[in-house]
């Protein structure tokens, strides 16, 4: 494509972010064309999310110059950016739940009656199904936004961006809440965007996403643009080289280690309206996945095995003893660990040093007695773990949120490995991880599985489940449809065994 | 030698809070003998030091519930209701320790309400423990009629808790400090501290690593109760009467000296931040405070007023939340 002159819309000239001490962008040069679809790979802290930050007017920029169609602007807001015609969807969902659909796509630009302050409902409703009915939606535009799911919400901000006119618009991970069905109707409405010539930057660490839709792709390294390639000049084994800055022999390294006897034996498992007499063993050593699109029971199944949903029917037994599980605090007792999917709401604590993080659950077992705390202890193997995940870290008294994300994730995975668990069940080890970690991670996995601990990993990344299960189990509609081991399974089989009825 | 530097940084880092809290106690030091030639006066020392005993006590407490996301805005009338029922009971000839043991019986009740009321009942610490203060106040109001009640025989040693002395130092601020260094080490070193500062910081996070959350949310009520008991025992047993809604005891407002001090000593309303040493030197810095207005001739109203902005400013200063339009203030003021 890039033959014909096609015209700019938005230009970056040698921009400089600085936080603190850090540079976090450093002479970033990067030319976006008309109607194109631009996507910014990297590790996570490569710099993506400040570049769209400081585009969309949430940062100032500390140095360079942004041109929008070849005149230099300056944005102090993010409205200010929609005003000039870059809309962005950030990576947290920003509407206000208690209003409808409709008042949040046309947030702070209703409809008036004519001559008056007062808002035009009617005609509000009806722009917002247009607007529903051009991206081929069918949402109902009067429901408040808290009724809808996840994904629902999200398809409302792209709605939202596009009712603004805008000629670019920026999507940070769109897809991280979706499941496949959804992500093909982002697709359909991305495509709608590019036909309408309006410029697409786009960020996500899902490769897939990339190669099937990018025309041009950007990739960045810590704060430095590497290079802009055509989307013919680029596979992905030297994109993610690219990214990494060193070739990436293996992203799944191959388990050795002997898979053993029946650690997990799940007989007739139910819980009423998530899923019914689901029945499967998993062995020492062995890693399975459970796949399965939203709602299928995958999710609610490893939550349930873990206590935090109530009245189950069926039984669970772990090393061949009956389990009577009521809450997370019996699975620990009985050496179940649970690495949650959302590691900031529901497995860390943000504001606590990283000692406090990783301990929390083996304090009992590992580093007390009569529940004083053994602290030197305590210190010398977090040490050693830290080490051991090469979380990067100023020191075992940062707290998480100074770390990204995928360090967050290793120190959340260091909890479990303080003290001899049976059983390890992942839910998105690697969401919203960039690939250094992710392989850090998985080697992590392996190393546990080869101690003998039996792994179940939830994921709604293909890739990773194929790559990483011994065994797939693929859920549908609270069902267990399919149990396919590492070579019979394929993305198509996977897919086709969840959307059985 | 370079470890030692190392561990010397992050001991500095961790406790700048306190450090500079300890800088400001010691300023005030300083500085309150040339405003007021008094101040130094032996009397108004011990005075001070009781006073503070007071409030600390109840601060420590106070403490263990703000840690954890929680506010206790009843203790006084926990204070009062546990000086009520102590002189009623001596009155009835009780011996000394079996009113002791019942009213820190009774005083883990009202945590127990509080905390269940909170945790179980999902309601707000806000409402919850509000309510509770109008209704034990309610409760001495209509035991007593409104008047106050003269011991009758209490016994000497009852009395020699509040007002007896081991050497030169007044028995209150020894049980203070024994309350603190309690405080200090199951916060330090105790599994229970620990808790307490993983469910402030993240309630389900804290519930999926294996933590029984109410249990520690109810406890940390009950703590605060009984914190308000002893230093409701204090202060009764410095009189031997007991005088329903009088400030002259100091437990009416005594929520407020008890909030001030944790959040002065660095604590957030949110949870999860803040250490006994520094609600203990918030104590002593508002102590210091209320003791050295009176005497430099601020008036008592003014005093009010000026112990309000001192507690916005600390949470003002406390606020880490990057939403609020006050932190925003702090990161452009920085800047300048």
């Amino acid at each position: 494509m890039g033959e014909q002159k096609r015209e700019v819309v938005l230009e970056l000239k040698g921009l400089k972010k600085v936080f603190g001490e850090t540079t976090v962008l450093e002479d970033i040069d990067i030319t976006f064309l008309k109607g194109e679809f631009h996507a910014l790979v990297g590790e996570n802290g490569a710099g993506k999310s400040t570049i769209i930050k400081t585009i969309s007017g949430v940062h100032k920029p500390d140095g360079g110059q942004i041109l929008l169609y070849g005149k230099k602007v300056k944005f102090n807001t993010p409205n200010d950016a929609q005003r000039a015609g870059i809309s962005t969807l950030f990576q947290e969902i920003q509407e206000i739940p208690e209003m409808t659909v409709a008042e949040n796509i046309f947030l702070g630009r209703e409809p008036r009656r004519s001559g008056s302050v007062l808002i035009n409902k009617k005609q509000l409703n009806q722009d917002a199904e247009r607007i529903m009915e051009e991206l081929g939606l069918s949402i109902d535009t009067t429901q408040r936004m808290c009724e809808l799911p996840v994904s629902g919400r999200k398809m409302v901000e792209i709605a939202r961006a596009v009712s603004q006119q805008a000629s670019v618009v920026i999507m940070d991970e769109p897809t991280a809440n979706l499941n496949a069905e959804e992500i093909n109707a982002l697709f359909r409405m991305i495509d709608a965007l590019k036909e309408k010539k309006i410029t697409v930057i786009y960020i996500s660490h899902r490769m897939n996403e990339v190669f099937s839709l990018a025309d041009r792709v950007t990739v960045l390294r810590d704060g430095k643009k590497i290079d802009t390639l055509d989307s013919n000049a680029y596979d992905e084994k030297s994109l993610i080289s690219m990214m990494i800055g060193r070739e990436l022999t293996e992203m799944y390294p191959k388990r050795q280690g002997e898979i053993g006897e029946v650690v997990l034996d799940v007989h007739n498992f139910s819980l009423d309206g998530f899923f019914q007499d689901i029945s499967f063993q998993v062995h020492a050593g062995e890693v399975v996945g459970l796949a399965g699109l939203d709602s299928s029971g995958a999710t609610a199944v490893t939550k349930a095995l873990f206590g935090l949903c109530s009245k189950t029917r069926g039984e669970v037994f772990c090393g061949g003893r009956r389990l009577n599980i009521k809450n997370p605090l019996d699975s620990i007792r009985q050496k179940l660990a649970y690495l949650p999917e959302d590691r900031k709401t529901q497995g860390l604590f943000l504001n606590q040093n990283l000692i406090f993080n990783y301990t929390i659950s083996s304090l009992w077992t590992r580093f007390s007695k009569m529940g004083v705390i053994n602290n030197r202890e305590e210190k010398e193997r977090t040490e050693e773990v830290t080490k051991a995940l090469k979380v990067k870290t100023k020191g075992l008294y940062s707290r998480p949120n100074e770390l990204s994300g995928g360090n967050q994730q290793k120190v959340l995975l260091g909890r479990w490995m303080l003290d001899d668990y049976k059983v390890l069940i992942l839910e998105e080890p690697t969401r919203g991880v960039d690939v250094g970690a992710k392989s850090e991670i998985y080697s992590q996995i392996n190393q546990l599985a080869k101690k003998g601990v039996a792994v179940i990993i939830y994921s709604t990344e293909m890739m990773e489940l194929l790559g990483m299960s011994d065994r797939i189990l693929v859920f549908s509609t609270g069902q267990l449809t399919a149990s396919l081991s590492k070579e019979e399974a394929t993305q198509e089989k996977i897919m086709q065994y969840a959307l059985v009825r | 030698m370079k470890n030692k530097n190392e561990t010397r940084k992050i001991f500095f880092q961790e406790n700048k809070n306190e450090i500079s809290i300890a800088i400001l106690v010691v300023i005030l030091l300083i500085v309150s003998p040339m405003l007021s030639e008094f101040f130094l006066s032996s009397a108004n020392i011990l005075n001070l030091l009781r006073q503070t005993a007071y409030t600390a006590i109840a601060a420590i407490g106070m403490y263990f519930v703000i840690l954890i996301g929680g506010i206790d805005l009843s203790i006084g009338s926990t204070i009062q209701i546990v000086g009520m029922a102590s002189i009623i009971m001596l009155n009835h000839g009780y011996s000394m320790g079996i009113t002791i043991v019942s009213i820190l019986l009774l005083s883990v009740g009202c945590g127990l309400i509080n905390g269940i009321l909170v945790t179980i009942g999902k309601l707000q610490p806000f409402v919850v423990t509000l309510v509770m203060k109008e209704i034990m106040a309610g409760i001495v109001l209509i035991t007593t009629g409104g008047a106050s009640i003269s011991g009758q025989s209490i016994p000497d040693s009852f009395m020699v808790i509040g007002t007896g002395y081991i050497g030169i130092v007044p028995i209150p601020v020894i049980i203070m400090i024994l309350v603190f260094i309690i405080a200090f080490f199951v916060m330090k070193k105790m599994i229970y501290g620990r808790l307490l500062f993983v469910c402030g910081s993240n309630r389900r996070a804290a519930y999926n690593s294996g933590v029984n959350v109410c249990m520690i949310q109810i406890s940390a009520y009950v703590l605060c109760s009984l914190c308000a008991a002893v230093s409701g025992l204090l202060i009764v047993a410095r009189t031997g009467a007991f005088q329903p809604s009088t400030t002259g005891q100091g437990a009416t407002g005594m929520e407020m000296n008890a909030i001030a001090a944790v959040v002065i000593g660095g604590a957030t309303l949110a949870g999860g931040v803040g250490t006994v040493t520094g609600t203990m030197l918030g104590a002593l810095l508002y102590g210091i405070l209320a003791n050295l207005f009176p005497l430099i001739g601020v008036s008592s109203y003014l005093q009010q007023l000026i112990q309000g902005l001192i507690i916005l400013v600390a949470v003002i200063i406390s606020v880490k939340d990057s939403q609020s339009i006050v932190q925003k203030m702090k990161v452009r003021l920085r800047k300048l």
